[in-house]
């Protein structure tokens, strides 16, 4: 049995009673006697917080009732105490364990936090997309039509050109795939999940050969059979999911940390897409005995059309010079005979008009 | 002339300074704020409450009041029944959102979320208040929040309106009747609270504050949140039985302006992990720098609130991000 002083309040008044208290041993309990007279906390009953070297006791069937002491050699065998009857939770071994440890742990979390974003959360996107039904897809595509593509600015006439051109390759999709040309100066084209593929006029003023058109439309052809953009969502969900559920709440700043690697890293993720597309463009140009050239051109226009500079780890598509590399690396692995396409040329020719 | 001093102690009671401190060390703190993120981390988000509980606990318990330290005696239980009926509100204000939307009345479906957001502002604060106050205690003396929560949203749909249709000069006015309504309605046993600021000052303040931000380039947003800080403090008073202790900031721009370069060096270098160093020493620098002068007799203060559980106002401030300072 040992015993220190304390300070007690007695949650009626702000008047602080000095009282002896002993922790006995044998009772598992804490015995003093107040004003009002002999008090008894059972141990498993009593919480404490420390700061510093004080130490507050609390007693959970009345809890307005504190007990302060300064004697670290008494919390420290009282401590002991709780942890020999049991009463001592992971929180306070966790506590217990030191500012070293703590630091390993930390440490331990951020390398968790990266291993997850990096590896963990794409492969679980990648799942999840394969179990969404492909009417997801469509449904989703359809959304953002009506949301963005405003009729007017659709190409009617080029439109029915551009199917027809389209018409005369082999996608191997196992969606069907719409084509849609849009008026707009801007060099570029995209893919919606619903099998979408809208190219605008102002790519199409920077193309030279029907090649480069077929090149395009494989590209996006192959995002939508690979249904990229679902991936894409289904993994920015997800991060977010985990990073607000996990961290955000609990310390704002290690949320913060966490979106940027977030976000470096799906950057990198939609640049794997690109790469994957390409590839299969080539693939899918040879299968249809297009000159593969055409990818190259077209990267060759794009590279030219991007002003300034932007480092490659900050950049959604892989720069173009990285991608021309790979297109010709690929080019000499496969063997192909490319043939003359009389009918896409004339096409490509109406097109450019 | 024996009898003239007694009278004249009698009618002016001595002045007190009272002692204000804030014991927390950044070391405990990370310790804690670690434990509690590996937790977090191990339970999907789950242990949040308790994370949060701990937390206040210790800051809390660090400061301290005439040698005294404060209590905060929530618990991660009661805390995680009111994280649940917060995200039970919110799935109940997301879920009509994403229905009215589905059924093509995107209008609609936007009127509705705001309207549910802004209606849950005075519920959050309501609830947080009631809740926090009710487990605070010094001296095993509880404060308590008296507010009406009807009251608080007639008062802040007629604030909001007016705020409205002055296009946002009210908004001075709002946020300066707000605190008075809150802060007054708080009780530290016996004693109470009154808040002495003005919506026409707060106005001028904060003007004078943007306009030499900007023509500062924000060199000057430091002193202008001094003055924000100062403008709180030095209008709350404590008062009980004719008798009071007033509050009177004596911080400074310059130490503020010290504080956040510091708090920032803390963070970039240490990848955010320094986030419990920067916590404790903005308390200590907001704590050491409030002085508390009056004439109440701080050991006389008598029980008065009743105990008080749910806690679900304490999570929906948390998610509608509402920060207090008490």
């Amino acid at each position: 049995m040992i015993e220190t002083t304390a300070t007690y309040f007695d949650g009626i008044s702000s008047v602080a009673h000095p009282v002896t208290v002993m922790l006995n041993e044998a009772d598992a309990s804490l015995q003093f006697t107040t004003h009002t007279g002999k008090k008894e906390w059972r141990i498993a009953l009593v919480t404490y917080h420390t700061v510093g070297n004080m130490t507050e006791l609390h007693c959970q069937n009345s809890i307005m009732e504190i007990l302060q002491l300064r004697d670290t050699a008494f919390v420290k065998e009282l401590k002991r105490l709780r942890r020999r009857y049991g009463h001592s939770d992971i929180y306070h071994r966790l506590i217990d364990l030191g500012w070293k440890i703590h630091c390993l742990i930390a440490v331990g979390i951020i390398a968790l936090i990266i291993v997850c974003n990096i590896f963990v959360l794409p492969w679980m996107a990648e799942k999840t997309v394969n179990m969404l039904p492909e009417s997801y897809d469509n449904r989703l595509g359809d959304m953002y039509i009506m949301k963005y593509i405003s009729p007017e600015e659709v190409d009617s006439v080029k439109t029915v050109q551009l199917q027809q051109f389209a018409a005369l390759i082999n996608f191997g999709n196992s969606r069907p795939l719409r084509f849609t040309l849009v008026n707009s100066s801007v060099v570029n084209a995209y893919a919606l999940p619903n099998g979408e593929i809208v190219v605008y006029s102002g790519l199409l003023d920077a193309m030279d050969s029907y090649e480069e058109l077929a090149g395009v439309l494989a590209h996006e052809a192959m995002h939508v059979n690979h249904r990229h953009s679902m991936k894409m969502l289904a993994r920015d969900l997800s991060g977010y999911l985990f990073l607000s559920a996990v961290l955000s709440d609990v310390n704002g700043i290690m949320g913060v940390i966490s979106q940027n690697v977030h976000t470096l890293s799906s950057l990198t993720y939609s640049r794997e897409f690109e790469t994957e597309a390409d590839r299969g463009a080539v693939e899918l140009l040879i299968a249809n005995h297009i000159d593969p050239n055409g990818m190259t051109k077209l990267l060759l226009h794009l590279q030219k059309e991007s002003s300034g500079f932007m480092p490659q780890i900050l950049s959604t598509h892989p720069l173009s010079a990285h991608r021309i590399t790979k297109v010709e690396e690929l080019k000499k692995e496969l063997s192909y005979q490319p043939k003359e396409q009389p009918w896409m040329k004339k096409i490509f020719e109406t097109l450019k008009k | 002339m024996e009898e003239n001093t007694t009278i004249a102690e009698n009618t002016q009671p001595s002045v007190t300074n009272y002692s204000l401190n804030f014991h927390g060390k950044g070391g405990e703190y990370f310790s804690i704020v670690i434990v509690n993120w590996l937790l977090t981390v191990i339970t999907l988000g789950l242990y949040y409450p308790w994370a949060k509980a701990r937390q206040l606990q210790y800051l809390y318990g660090a400061t301290e009041l005439e040698g005294d330290r404060f209590t905060f005696h929530g618990t991660g239980k009661e805390m995680f029944k009111g994280f649940i009926k917060a995200i039970l509100i919110f799935a109940i204000i997301y879920g009509g959102f994403f229905a009215l939307a589905a059924a093509e009345m995107p209008i609609w479906a936007i009127v509705y979320l705001y309207a549910g957001l802004i209606a849950l502002i005075p519920l959050a604060i309501h609830g947080s208040y009631r809740y926090r106050m009710s487990r605070t205690s010094w001296r095993g003396i509880r404060f308590g929040y008296r507010g009406q929560k009807t009251e608080l949203i007639l008062n802040m749909a007629k604030w909001l309106f007016l705020t409205l249709i002055t296009f946002g000069i009210y908004g001075a006015w709002m946020e300066m009747n707000m605190r008075k309504y809150v802060l007054e309605n708080v009780r530290m046993g016996n004693a109470r609270f009154l808040y002495k600021g003005e919506g026409l000052d707060y106005l001028l303040l904060n003007i004078i504050g943007y306009f030499l931000s900007i023509i500062t380039l924000g060199i000057y947003i430091p002193w202008w949140l001094n003055k924000l800080f100062a403008y709180y403090v030095d209008n709350l008073v404590l008062y009980k039985d004719d008798k009071e202790v007033r509050m009177k900031s004596t911080a400074t721009g310059g130490g503020f302006w010290g504080l956040f370069i510091v708090n920032l060096f803390i963070l970039i270098f240490t990848l955010g992990l320094g986030y419990a160093f920067v916590v404790t020493r903005t308390m200590n620098y907001l704590v050491q720098h409030i002085e508390l002068e009056g004439e109440i007799d701080l050991s006389e203060l008598q029980q008065t609130e009743d105990a008080y559980t749910d806690a679900t106002g304490e999570d929906l401030s948390d998610m509608l991000d509402i920060d207090f300072v008490f």
